[in-house]
């Protein structure tokens, strides 16, 4: 039972984690997306949407030849730490950036969609510069979307299982999550604790959803 | 001034305490090098595995930790990069590839225990044969993946040797590795499983298994299977992975491989 509260930490590290970088990393995506008109928006929005529909192993054996110590990334980062980015909790952390990139931009996309630009334009001619828009206009506006996609992505990433299996092994607290605890439970036979963690997991997705749909309504509606 | 001297008088043996402890700490310390080492170890060997894991942690300063997988998965994590120290495989090909391949060191090679391969059919009337296999749906048969899972290798050559249709072999129900087999037909979801002699006695201690001797058809000959170990070069100057391979034949630990269902080479098999 230790090394299962080991790997709940591990989950919850790694998700959290996973959710502070993508604010950042999602936000100007997210708001690109939502206010280009540019040829290559439709290319961007597919690329981004793709961990939706690929099956985690193909994401897990591309990120796993990417990284490998014998790849230039992999090279690179081995050089520099010491350490390999794959089977480690850094690889993880990357790997889980890109596999919850979706469940980040889509939320935040739809909630700048709906800021009305008339608004933003009044900022301007008051004189607010497109950094004072964004921290007293848009971030006020876009805060159940930042909620929504804070969550989801949680969530997700808490549920990680293919990708972590494919590039990350079963190592404790390095990369056995809690989805790769239940299953060496499962396969060890030990169905008592593989229960307590899926029970455990089955609240915490309830509870996610609830909150999202409690929060923003079911379209995600940020504006009124 | 009174107060300020009354302070000192008490900080000053305090100081000197800490210091002293501090000094003898460090040097008890320097005598003993404490390490963590990270084991790969065939699925079969998990039991086996942590109980050496928590006798050698008990007489040295060591940590280990036992990340248990098939043998041909592992390996491949080795190759792309997994972080581990030392390699029990339940096999020889695997080890020696990755001597092969520049990742383990070559004068490190040593078997540390031979495993048991047999049939598990509960409820056949009679003796388990491999030909009556072929009486069964194919799904209801179940081996470790061949693919990589040396346990599921040997099970499916012992089945090439029975002269068993081929199209009915290629129906058997795969599956990751050797722990799964017997979970499968402890639990009744198949009705017979190629099986480790040590996953039917771990089974068997901690309650999740019931067998009668009598089910299981012991495979012995080219069905035993030499696992060999291997110190990868990550674990070169690792004193806690050095300490696993030395004590991995002394007779204490041999002990304990023994009383999870494991013979060494050259050692009839008693069944």
């Amino acid at each position: 039972m230790p090394d299962d509260m080991q790997a709940v930490w591990l989950t919850v590290l790694l998700a959290g984690v996973t959710t502070l970088l993508l604010f950042p990393i999602a936000s100007p995506l997210a708001w690109w997306l939502a206010r280009s008109d540019s040829k290559g928006r439709s290319l961007v929005e597919a690329v981004v949407a793709m961990p939706l529909v690929l099956p985690p192993t193909v994401l897990g054996f591309y990120l796993l030849v990417m990284l490998n110590p014998d790849s230039f990334v992999g090279g690179l980062w081995l050089n520099v730490t010491g350490e390999s980015l794959t089977f480690s909790f850094s690889g993880l952390v990357i790997a889980s950036v890109i596999y919850s990139l979706p469940f980040m931009v889509q939320p935040l996309h739809a909630t700048f969609r709906a800021v009305p630009v008339p608004v933003l334009e009044a900022a301007a001619t008051l004189g607010a510069s497109p950094r004072d828009q964004w921290l007293n206009v848009v971030l006020p506006l876009a805060k159940r979307g930042y909620l929504t996609g804070g969550v989801l992505t949680f969530a997700h990433t808490v549920g990680e299982f293919g990708v972590v299996l494919m590039m990350g092994g079963n190592i404790p607290g390095e990369t056995r999550v809690l989805s790769i605890a239940i299953y060496e439970h499962v396969e060890t036979l030990n169905y008592q604790a593989a229960h307590s963690l899926a029970l455990g997991l089955m609240c915490f997705s309830f509870l996610s959803l609830w909150l999202v749909y409690r929060y923003t309504g079911h379209r995600f509606e940020v504006v009124r | 001034m009174n107060g300020r001297s009354a302070q000192v008088g008490v900080l000053l043996p305090w100081l000197a305490r800490t210091l002293c402890a501090g000094l003898l700490w460090a040097c008890l310390s320097q005598g003993v090098e404490s390490a963590e080492a990270r084991i790969a170890v065939a699925a079969n060997f998990r039991n086996t595995a942590l109980v050496i894991a928590e006798a050698l942690q008990r007489v040295s300063p060591h940590r280990y930790e036992i990340i248990a997988g098939s043998t041909g998965k592992l390996a491949s994590q080795i190759l792309n990069g997994a972080p581990f120290d030392i390699f029990m495989a339940a096999d020889r090909d695997r080890p020696q590839q990755l001597v092969d391949r520049g990742v383990a060191v070559a004068g490190s090679l040593q078997i540390y225990a031979v495993g048991e391969l047999g049939l598990w059919w509960p409820g056949v009337s009679g003796t388990p044969a491999l030909t009556a296999l072929a009486n069964l749906e194919p799904r209801s048969v179940c081996i470790a993946n061949p693919a990589f899972a040396p346990y599921g290798e040997a099970a499916w050559r012992s089945l090439a040797r029975a002269e068993i249709d081929s199209a009915w072999r290629e129906g058997i129900l795969r599956v990751d590795n050797i722990n799964l087999v017997t979970g499968l037909v402890a639990q009744g979801h198949v009705s017979a499983g190629f099986v480790a002699r040590s996953s039917l006695i771990a089974g068997v201690r901690n309650g999740s298994v019931r067998v009668n001797e009598s089910e299981v058809l012991w495979l012995a000959g080219d069905a035993a299977l030499d696992q060999m170990m291997v110190l990868l070069t990550r674990g070169e100057n690792n004193p806690a992975a050095q300490f696993w391979l030395d004590q991995m034949q002394t007779p204490s630990v041999r002990e304990l491989i023994r009383q999870d269902g494991y013979r060494f080479p050259g050692e009839e098999t008693d069944a």
